[in-house]
């Protein structure tokens, strides 16, 4: 990540540069801007000596700026840059990718640039766009804080299934770094599927696709399902390689503008040649390890302002079956005036069970305030 | 063996005439029912947005962009109604679709004439675009709608051309009914919900002088809620006109501490029973209006 990280002064320069007061404003890229502010508390910070609830951190969780304009008639390009913190943190590029919706064979759509790979179906949603305030464990665990967001080159197709059945196909050549952010003995928060030092290595490419199903199951219901696989070298001294599977399903019933119900849920299972002697790869016969995780979560709409909703995660270790964590939630959103203005409030129990350790059991109470400028685009469903 | 033959051409014509059949995706419901009225048997015509719909806010649904993949046209209301639709006609990958917008040649109301801010709400920064509820405005639709139509299949042109007129003809035998049952409601003050009915209101000589909504598309608040009573009390407004998709509660109340009469009125075809097509619609609303003003 820090290698796409960019200082303030440069972005104020390509602004200025794409900015020219004398543009026709019609030409003029849309631009949104979306600050997520937290304020929480945890009383995690003095385990096992004391269970006491730390002073409340309020913080800038993450600033968020999109750009987005067709580029020509066959293509359109979407920035997003992302600063955490008020402090010396860099400024992100979160994604940068140019999409080609016309003009290619079997009416083809390809995207080429940075980007979080369909991978799942929370994979590609921004956390603003999320009901909780926290990443599902399972997904933190196994595809890290920054989930799989990577170099690549994408194509995606539209498979004929009939007038009702909507199925996509995408598949994903990844640059691979993205897969290369765990530091095991971290913890749960630096997950993700391979290890810190692929950096420093070759380019290990990581493959990636996603078939996805949608079809109404009423007039006022739909359901999405998703199959998704993931592949890339976790270990470049051993060569050893990853495998994630992923199935993930959404319903929803909305039968106004007034009241909606959502539930969605996604099971991961990972499969990975592991070094027999952890920390001694070459001429060490691999093993396969397999573990997974999943979560399920339900959000309830009422009265146009309100949702109230609940989550439950469980997950294995990427490398260990015996390092499990487990979790549960509850959200309270409330949107005043439409999607410009958001407060959320969440509390999350986490529990941590190791071979090596107690058991560690976490309590986290978060309020969130958001509010959105400009005119970033609703997700689809 | 020639029957058979003689029954599998037959077959195979009768296939074929149905395969020849355009295919019309519109945006909302009453678009479906212009364009069916100049298309005839020679469309197949389908919608996204259904009565009952709020049509500003529509979730992009990959259901939707199946349904424009196989389309020639999608039949819009335009002035940025449909701010959702960019996304779904991408994410239809028809590179042959053409997007028809209606709004073309209507005088537009409510055209803002300083620059538009989120201060304002939700203000459609090219006018007010709910011009099909005016029946007047049927004409330039249904013409917009032919034009396209005979692009895509010029050879029916008179046919599509016949149709219309014969449509039309209904519609204006109907506005003469309309006229005359609203004639005697010429100035009748009355208050929406949202600013939904400024076409149709403008056309029959009503006045709106308030909306239950603070600013277009910002929910109701108390003191607004209370201004508006206070407005309604020295204006003498009767009627509190809701649409279809909006919950009845603050407008309820409004109207029941202001004395007024809260009807329930559709914006568009299939929005409330009754409204079965746009004839229906249109005659709802104004038997409405009119059954609540001679009630008060």
């Amino acid at each position: 990540m820090k290698m796409f990280c960019m200082s303030a002064t440069t972005v104020a320069l390509i602004f200025c540069c794409c900015f020219d007061l004398t543009a026709q404003t019609t030409l003029n890229p849309e631009i949104s801007i979306i600050p997520r502010f937290r304020l929480e508390s945890n009383d995690g910070l003095e385990l096992p000596a004391r269970r006491v609830f730390s002073r409340p951190q309020f913080k800038l969780e993450e600033f968020e700026l999109a750009v987005q304009s067709y580029l020509n008639p066959y293509a359109r390009a979407d920035v997003f840059l992302a600063k955490a913190g008020t402090g010396e943190e860099p400024i992100e590029i979160e994604e940068a990718y140019a999409t080609f919706l016309r003009g290619l064979p079997l009416d083809l759509n390809a995207r080429i640039g940075k980007y979080l790979a369909e991978f799942g179906k929370l994979n590609t949603v921004h956390p603003h766009g999320w009901s909780f305030l926290s990443k599902p464990l399972s997904l933190e665990r196994f595809l890290g804080e920054e989930g799989v967001n990577d170099l690549g080159l994408s194509a995606s197709i539209l498979i004929p299934t009939g007038d009702v059945l909507y199925t996509r196909l995408t598949v994903d050549v990844l640059r691979g770094n993205s897969v290369a952010v765990l530091n095991p003995a971290m913890g749960v928060r630096t997950g993700g599927p391979g290890l810190i030092d692929t950096l420093s290595s070759d380019v290990y490419y990581a493959n990636c696709g996603r078939l996805m199903m949608f079809f109404p199951v009423g007039e006022n219901s739909d359901l999405e399902i998703g199959v998704s696989g993931l592949t890339g070298i976790h270990d470049p001294y051993a060569r050893l390689r990853f495998y994630y599977s992923n199935l993930d399903f959404k319903y929803k019933w909305k039968p106004s503008s007034y009241t909606s119900l959502v539930l969605q849920g996604e099971g991961l299972i990972n499969t990975r040649k592991v070094a027999a002697v952890p920390g001694i790869r070459i001429r060490s016969v691999p093993h396969t390890l397999t573990t997974g995780g999943f979560y399920v979560y339900g959000d309830l709409q009422f009265g146009k302002v309100f949702s109230i909703g609940a989550r439950y995660d469980w997950s294995e270790s990427p490398y260990s079956k015996t390092d499990k964590v487990q979790g549960g939630g509850v959200f309270f959103g409330y949107y005043p005036v439409e999607e410009t203005a958001a407060f959320r409030l969440q509390y999350q129990y986490t529990r941590t069970i190791s071979t090596a350790a107690p058991a560690l059991v976490v309590n986290t109470i978060a309020l969130q305030f958001m509010f959105s400028m400009g005119p970033h685009k609703a997700h689809p469903f | 063996m020639r029957r058979i033959i003689f029954l599998i051409t037959i077959l195979m014509s009768l296939a074929s005439a149905g395969i020849a059949k355009i295919k019309v995706v519109t945006s909302l419901s009453d678009l479906a029912e212009f364009t069916k009225a100049v298309g005839g048997d020679k469309v197949e015509v389908d919608f996204l947005v259904r009565g009952s719909q709020n049509p500003h806010y529509i979730e992009i649904k990959p259901s939707y962009m199946l349904k424009l993949k196989s389309a020639s046209l999608f039949v819009t209301i335009g002035m940025q109604l449909e701010i959702w639709a960019p996304q779904i006609i991408d994410g239809s990958r028809n590179p042959n679709l053409i997007v028809v917008d209606c709004s073309k040649n209507i005088k537009k109301l409510e055209v803002p004439l300083a620059k538009v801010d989120a201060s304002m709400g939700d203000v459609h920064p090219l006018g007010n675009p709910h011009y099909w509820l005016d029946p007047e405005n049927v004409k330039t639709i249904l013409a917009e709608i032919l034009d396209n139509l005979v692009k895509v299949s010029p050879g029916d042109a008179e046919y599509f051309r016949s149709n219309m007129i014969a449509y039309l003809k209904k519609i204006d035998t109907k506005m003469a009914e309309w006229t005359s049952l609203m004639k005697p409601l010429k100035g009748t003050k009355l208050v929406t919900y949202h600013t939904s009915f400024s076409y149709f209101v403008e056309r029959f000589g009503l006045s709106v002088v308030g909306y239950v909504e603070p600013k277009p598309g910002i929910p109701p608040t108390p003191s607004h809620s209370t201004e508006l009573i206070q407005l309604m009390r020295s204006a003498g407004v009767k009627i509190v006109g809701l649409e279809q998709y909006y919950e009845d509660n603050t407008p309820g109340q409004i109207a029941k501490i202001a004395g007024a009469k809260l009807v329930r009125l559709s914006t568009s075809v299939g929005g409330l029973e009754g409204t079965d097509d746009y004839l229906h619609l249109i005659d709802y609303n104004i038997r409405t209006i009119v059954s609540a003003a001679k009630g008060s």
